[in-house]
């Protein structure tokens, strides 16, 4: 049973590295993105509703962790101590900024709140990758070091394929000419760096002891990585002609480090699980919520699929 | 410093920020709901336009609640990671319970609100908010099921050093729980129909405002929802001193102050737990928890004379008692806080009373990474709650018509200027 535990860990994180992958995205190319406020804000606008209801896909991926696997909660979180922390703190910039940016009409005052919701967005792509890059090397022990090569360099790369992400979301969210243009070209530039990044951090993996001896199963692992690399790949190439192609590749892109550390980590999982009765009763009380999750989610979807063309409340 | 005081402090002030903000977020989401309801029943467009300007403030508000409420629930995790290992059987339960019942809904459905203005039929939109009072309040339900269990721990039982759930209906049932809940939910009450009633006096004490109609109904709304708050209020607190005398001897101790009493129950948890130190700091205990009722009589005398003005309207016409309740505004604020924090304090040195020490419970994590967190936290949160609420304050200023919320823009709204 905590087989469908793990399943719903991997949904929740899952939609909120691919709900979270584009909004950070979006930060990081900001300072890009809008020739004037307007336009900026009409890039935002295309966050919509969903920042919100993204933005809670981490929150319940940790209540899952917290109710169904509390020991392992515990051991992770204070092994990963200082990139938590970071994470956290980003969390708090990228959202406050996003929430303060348009409340007043001052030029200086908006621009100041989106350096600060890039500085925050590109700071939590940055501690996610480091995240997997450590993960993707079991559980840390706490002695070693977390800025080791490989988690540094997926530190990088996930950023670039958030990046392309926010480009290909923006490119199918969009209808406001000029805008969507930029998104389209800063989206192939992107692309030039994300591509060589990954496809640098997939070999990295292979030739790393640490990270070879973690796999479980490393052939699952490896065509995971090259189904990553695909993906991205073809997003690249399918960017200008056919947005909403590109965007669910961007998305498979944006799912595999999660559904990587899942098949690295799930032994370990399991040996920090909660008791049957426990689980028993979250089988009864709260596994039934999944698919309500999921319809309400879908209604959002469904109701605000407009394309944008105008600022709103953003 | 001590890193086991350092995390507790980390822990204190994250919990203090995000109670600060999240009490008035409950309260307000019920009246918003209230007034949307009587827009959508009458199709008055004052409803519509307080619905807009409250609401507008509800949002700058509980942003910094969502982030707040994020860093807490890692924190568990972070620092208190012992509390996992021996408890996270029962505790974690009520927390993932939490996030897919309640908070999941609750943030999908405000940002459904936030945008749905003049996209959804009025119904729906009506109803959105209304889902997210329901969740808003079942969100804290839950997470006093938690809470009330480190209090008063029930139905579980111990085996080879971990607790096990027995009875999950008795978790349910807390009274540590349920009464805590509603004393919570009843401060809210208070919390924001005092704030609805200041901001509105303020705005009526200026004689030219052009919106007397609407800060009138605003400030009706305001004396009367803080009117309905205090008798539970009062009562569930003392419910509550009732269930500390005989579950919780050592915080009633540290708050009667009383040296023979806390002889008395050292000796006896000594006997039950063996040798230690088991009485919460008695300053912190005795001066929070009167700072709470003293704030409450305050609150209720002004509360309660208001109620009287509100016979023919005198209310509306005097400004003294208007200023007065605009001076009243941060008060809740401060009892919420101050409630908090002798509840908080008074359960110590346990985490889980009478189970699990809070040394126990804690990470081990190197001082040195507590401080730096401690301090990116409290720097952090300082300055975005400092703009936050200059923001408030600024819509709160600057009347309805000022409101952002369900604004329909177009190419013709202005650029913002460039000003310094």
């Amino acid at each position: 049973m905590q087989d469908i535990w793990f399943a719903v860990l991997a949904l929740l994180l899952g939609g909120y590295f691919v709900g979270e992958g584009y909004a950070f995205g979006i930060g990081i190319l900001l300072p890009l993105l809008g020739r004037d406020d307007r336009e900026r804000r009409t890039a935002l606008a295309s966050l919509g509703p969903f920042f919100l209801g993204n933005e809670v896909w981490l929150v319940g991926a940790a209540g899952v962790l917290i109710g169904v696997f509390p020991r392992f909660e515990g051991l992770v979180l204070s092994r990963l101590y200082p990139l938590i922390v970071a994470v956290l703190l980003f969390i708090a910039m990228r959202d406050m900024a996003l929430h303060l940016r348009s409340r007043r009409q001052s030029f200086a005052w908006r621009s100041r709140w989106d350096r600060v919701f890039t500085v925050g967005s590109t700071g939590l792509a940055i501690a996610w990758g480091l995240i997997v890059g450590n993960l993707l090397q079991g559980v840390p022990s706490g002695r070693g070091d977390l800025l080791n090569s490989f988690a540094l360099l997926c530190g990088v790369t996930l950023p670039a394929l958030f990046a392309a992400h926010a480009a290909a979301f923006l490119a199918l969210r969009v209808k406001r000419p000029g805008l969507a243009r930029t998104a389209v070209v800063s989206g192939h530039r992107v692309c030039v760096l994300a591509l060589p990044l990954a496809a640098l951090a997939v070999g990295t993996g292979i030739a790393t002891d640490s990270v070879r001896l973690a796999a479980p199963h490393p052939a699952l692992e490896l065509v995971l990585g090259v189904v990553l690399l695909v993906a991205a790949g073809t997003a690249g190439a399918l960017l200008g002609r056919r947005a909403g192609a590109a965007f669910a590749l961007t998305s498979v892109a944006a799912l595999l480090p999660v559904l990587l550390v899942g098949a690295v980590l799930a032994g370990q999982m399991r040996a920090g699980a909660t008791d049957a009765t426990t689980l028993h009763l979250l089988n009864w009380a709260a596994l039934p919520m999944v698919p309500i999750i999921l319809a309400y989610q879908g209604w959002l979807w469904t109701a605000f699929r407009a394309p944008v063309d105008r600022p709103a409340y953003w | 410093m001590d890193p086991l005081l350092l995390a507790r402090l980390q822990f204190a002030l994250t919990t203090s920020f995000h109670f600060l903000f999240v009490t008035l977020t409950l309260g307000l989401a019920l009246l918003l709901a209230v007034m949307e309801t009587r827009y959508v029943r009458t199709g008055d467009e004052t409803y519509a336009r307080m619905t807009k300007f409250w609401g507008q403030i509800y949002i700058v508000n509980y942003a910094m609640g969502i982030v707040t409420g994020i860093v807490m629930e890692f924190q568990f995790g972070l620092n208190w990671n012992g509390l996992g290992h021996t408890a996270g059987n029962v505790f974690g339960a009520p927390l993932a319970m939490e996030t897919l019942v309640a908070f999941f809904a609750e943030s999908t459905f405000l940002g459904m609100w936030i945008f749905g203005w003049d996209r959804l039929p009025r119904k729906v939109h009506l109803t959105l908010m209304w889902l997210v009072t329901l969740t808003a309040f079942l969100s804290a339900y839950w997470i006093m099921v938690a809470n009330g269990w480190l209090h008063h721990p029930v139905g579980y039982v111990m085996r080879g050093g971990e607790a096990h759930v027995t009875d999950f209906a008795k978790l349910l049932t807390n009274p540590f729980t349920l009464v805590a809940f509603g004393h919570i939910a009843a401060g809210a009450l208070i919390t924001a129909g005092v704030f609805l009633a200041g901001i509105s006096g303020y705005h009526l004490r200026r004689k030219k405002t052009a919106e007397a109609d609407f800060f009138r109904r605003s400030l009706r709304i305001g004396v009367i929802t803080a009117g309905i708050g205090l008798l539970p209020s009062i009562g569930l607190g003392v419910v509550q001193f009732i269930l500390i005398r005989y579950d919780q001897p050592s915080k009633d101790a540290a708050f009667n102050n009383d040296p023979a009493q806390i002889a008395q129950t050292q000796a006896e948890m000594v006997h039950t737990y063996g040798p230690g130190h088991y009485i919460p700091p008695t300053a912190a205990v005795e001066n929070s928890g009167d700072t709470m009722m003293y704030i409450w009589v305050l609150v209720t005398l002004v509360v309660v004379t208001s109620l009287f003005m509100l016979r023919r309207g005198r209310l509306f016409r005097s400004s003294r008692i208007q200023r007065v309740l605009t001076w009243t505004v941060p008060l809740p604020f401060i009892a919420n806080i101050a409630g908090w924090l002798f509840r908080e304090i008074g359960r110590q040195p346990w985490a889980v009373y009478g189970l699990l020490r809070t040394d126990q419970a804690s990470s081990h994590i190197s001082a040195g990474w507590v401080t730096a967190s401690l301090i990116g936290f409290v720097l952090l949160f300082l300055t975005l709650a400092t703009v936050d609420y200059t923001i408030i304050a600024r819509y709160s200023r600057r009347g309805p018509d000022r409101a952002d919320l369900g604004a329909t823009e177009s190419d013709a709204t202005p650029e913002p200027v460039i000003a310094f």
